[in-house]
């Protein structure tokens, strides 16, 4: 008999430049579902590959590039901020 | 960017600023990120770009154009189009041609502008998109500050460059966690002033989280250091201010506020104010601490201005001690009441708080000036705890300029071109209050207008309005006037048997060439505008109404310690031979009888 992960959600604020968004996600969903919902959230044009979240620890910027750990395995707790980032080139 | 273009290199740089309302942002900080550069393109990876967020995100600023340099001319590039730090409608992108070797001048003219919108940058005239803060913009800002101190010293032009190098400190320790409110109050409120008479000021305060209500008032930050550094640098752009960094070895003046820890600063003088329920309090003494537990025993938030007031001005006068050779005494000590105006009484009437629900009826506030921002400023720092009703209705039709920032304490820089009704109503907001503007003139409302003001609040700088508006028989009639660090605020509800506000303004009216800007000091005014507000209550709450002003209230000069005799502190209010609005004739009075008392 396999037992269901728990079912806990977290808020999870999301700052893109300026904006800043809420949400509510699962701790189990990985960091691949949620940079999703994030980037469809600010309207951003896929690729999703262009787009990387960090976490904002203590001041500190920790970069969630495993794309398949989950929240929780990451460790974030509810109410933290994550930034949504992409590379700024010009020529 | 010069740095990277002498090295045939682009360049990426980014500016921030402090959001002052929703249309304006106050650029004043230039971050520059790690980048991979050539003489072709520029590149910022995600790492650092995340760094520049959390910037935006702990300090509060405001991300508000990347800015790159090309080797020629200035264009959006199909790579720009394509890779900007962000895709958020109303983001700007400046294109700086020559590798940045232009000089100021030319900036404006050469730099290329573009904004983000729906999807495409779209090109943008530069002097339509950003006002440059020139030079002279200082020189407005302080005129009235240089006017207030030559008018203090009396010794000709004064040079204010001078008070630059004065170093101040304004500490709140860790007794703001007794009382939220009113110790953030106080200590916001002192920024606020001391913003518009200081270029140097060090803060110690201790992390918090600021209240929402704060909102009402100016501009709002979460974080309490990131508040005042956005308070300060709104009115003032060209000072500096620093908050919790490292400690002077020696201050010229600290304002302390609240009486437990000061973080040990060292200062040659400590000023220190709190307040208690209706009393406002100071005192230098070093060895003096208030017994926090029996002396402070509750809070009103008019007491409390007052108390910053007072601080201030002591502060202002250690300045002008210091700088300009003064020798103007300090207030010891002092206990000043907000009720009966007695100096050093030993009663704060603790037994007359204020009711949760103040309700002002209606009200015409005749000038939005100084005094006027002063008086909404109180009833909006009243609303952060106590619901404010009614209706006030503000009459202004002036615009604000830049030599009104230092002494309107409603405005910021982001104001300066906006009616005078306009600014009071963005940034003192009472939800519960109605407030509506009027940018005209008292004598451009109509008669039947005029006739029925129930409470006129007169804060008018010119003594045709005042006349007009006694003239027209308001049932009671608030006054309040500042010239320097003189104060007069009176009251007319009678003018069967005393004088109404003809009969006092002015006997010397001569004195004051009203045409010309006058010097007027932002402490005195929150003294006037906070005691207006405490006659108004006066008026409207009953268990008050005893304590009610009935002749003039008069500081001569607000840097002269106040004195425990204060039969000089008021002036009779007697009817004049000379009076503009004829309140000797029977008519008159009639007339006032029969609109009021007989209907």
């Amino acid at each position: 008999m396999s037992t269901k992960p728990e079912e806990k959600w977290i808020t999870i604020k999301v700052r893109y430049q300026n904006l800043v968004k809420e949400f509510k996600f699962n701790v189990h969903f990985n960091i691949r579902r949620v940079r999703e919902e994030v980037v469809k959230a600010f309207n951003l044009r896929p690729p999703f590959e262009n787009y990387q979240l960090y976490w904002l620890k203590n001041g500190a910027q920790i970069p969630l590039s495993d794309l398949n750990k989950s929240l929780l395995e990451y460790g974030i707790p509810d109410g933290a901020v994550l930034l949504l980032v992409h590379v700024h080139v010009v020529g | 960017m010069q740095e990277y273009g002498a090295q045939d290199h682009e360049c990426i740089v980014y500016w921030l600023g402090d959001s002052l309302d929703n249309d304006s942002v106050l650029i004043n900080e230039v971050y520059v990120p790690k980048q991979y550069a050539s003489a072709t393109h520029a590149k910022v990876h995600e790492a650092e770009v995340a760094k520049l967020f959390s910037i935006l995100e702990i300090d509060e600023k405001v991300l508000v154009a990347q800015l790159h340099t090309h080797p020629g001319s200035a264009f959006h590039s199909a790579l720009d189009d394509e890779y900007p730090v962000a895709f958020v409608d109303g983001f700007l992108s400046l294109v700086v041609p020559y590798y940045g070797f232009i000089d100021t001048y030319s900036f404006p003219r050469l730099t290329k502008v573009y904004v983000y919108r729906s999807g495409s940058w779209i090109e943008v005239p530069f002097e339509t998109t950003f006002n440059v803060i020139s030079g002279q913009f200082r020189n407005e800002l302080f005129h009235r500050t240089k006017l207030l101190i030559e008018d203090c010293i009396q010794q000709g032009p004064a040079d204010i460059s001078h008070i630059a190098n004065y170093r101040l400190a304004v500490v709140l320790g860790e007794v703001l966690f007794e009382n939220e409110l009113k110790y953030l109050t106080m200590l916001l409120t002192s920024i606020n002033l001391l913003a518009r008479l200081s270029f140097n000021i060090d803060v110690f305060v201790p992390e918090t989280t600021v209240p929402d209500e704060f909102r009402k008032i100016l501009v709002y930050r979460r974080n309490i250091v990131n508040l005042i550094r956005a308070i300060y640098y709104s009115i003032n752009p060209f000072g500096t201010i620093k908050v919790n960094s490292r400690k002077e070895d020696l201050y010229n003046v600290a304002l302390v506020i609240g009486a437990k820890n000061d973080f040990e600063v060292n200062a040659k003088r400590k000023i220190f104010i709190d307040s208690s329920n209706w009393a406002s309090l100071l005192w230098q003494r070093e060895d003096f601490r208030y017994n926090q537990s029996t002396e402070i025993r509750g809070f009103n938030l008019i007491s409390a201005c007052v108390a910053v007031a007072l601080g201030v001005a002591e502060v202002f006068k250690s300045l002008l001690n210091d700088v300009y050779g003064l020798n103007v005494s300090f207030n010891k000590f002092l206990r000043l009441s907000l009720l009966d105006y007695r100096v050093n009484s030993s009663s704060d009437n603790s037994e007359l708080q204020l009711p949760e629900v103040i309700d002002i009826g209606n009200v015409h506030l005749i000038g939005a000036g100084s005094l006027g921002n002063a008086i909404m400023y109180t009833l909006a720092l009243l609303s952060l705890r106590h619901e404010v009703r009614g209706t006030i209705y503000v009459i202004d039709p002036d615009i604000l300029e830049p030599s009104n920032l230092s002494r309107h304490i409603l405005a910021t820089i982001a104001d300066v071109g906006d009616p005078k009704v306009n600014v009071v109503l963005r940034r003192a907001s009472i939800p519960s209050l109605k407030v509506v503007g009027i940018p005209k003139r008292y004598q451009e409302l109509s008669l039947s207008e005029r006739e029925n003001i129930d409470i006129a609040m007169v804060a008018v700088d010119n003594a045709e309005t005042r006349w007009d508006v006694q003239r027209d028989l308001p049932r009671v009639l608030l006054h309040g006037a500042v010239y320097s660090n003189s104060i007069l605020v009176s009251r007319h509800d009678d003018i069967v048997n005393k004088g109404c506000l003809g009969c006092i303004y002015w006997k010397d009216t001569e004195r004051i060439n009203e045409s010309r800007a006058y010097p007027a000091a932002p402490y005195a005014l929150l003294f006037a505008g906070a005691v207006m507000v405490a006659e108004l209550l006066k008026e409207r709450i009953p268990k008050l109404r005893r304590y009610a002003l009935n002749n003039v209230l008069q500081v001569p000069n607000l840097l002269i310690p106040l004195e425990r005799d204060v039969s000089w502190f008021h002036r009779v209010l007697e009817k004049a031979d000379n009076c503009g609005c004829n309140c000797k004739d029977k008519s008159f009075i009639d007339r006032y009888l029969n609109k009021w008392f007989k209907r």
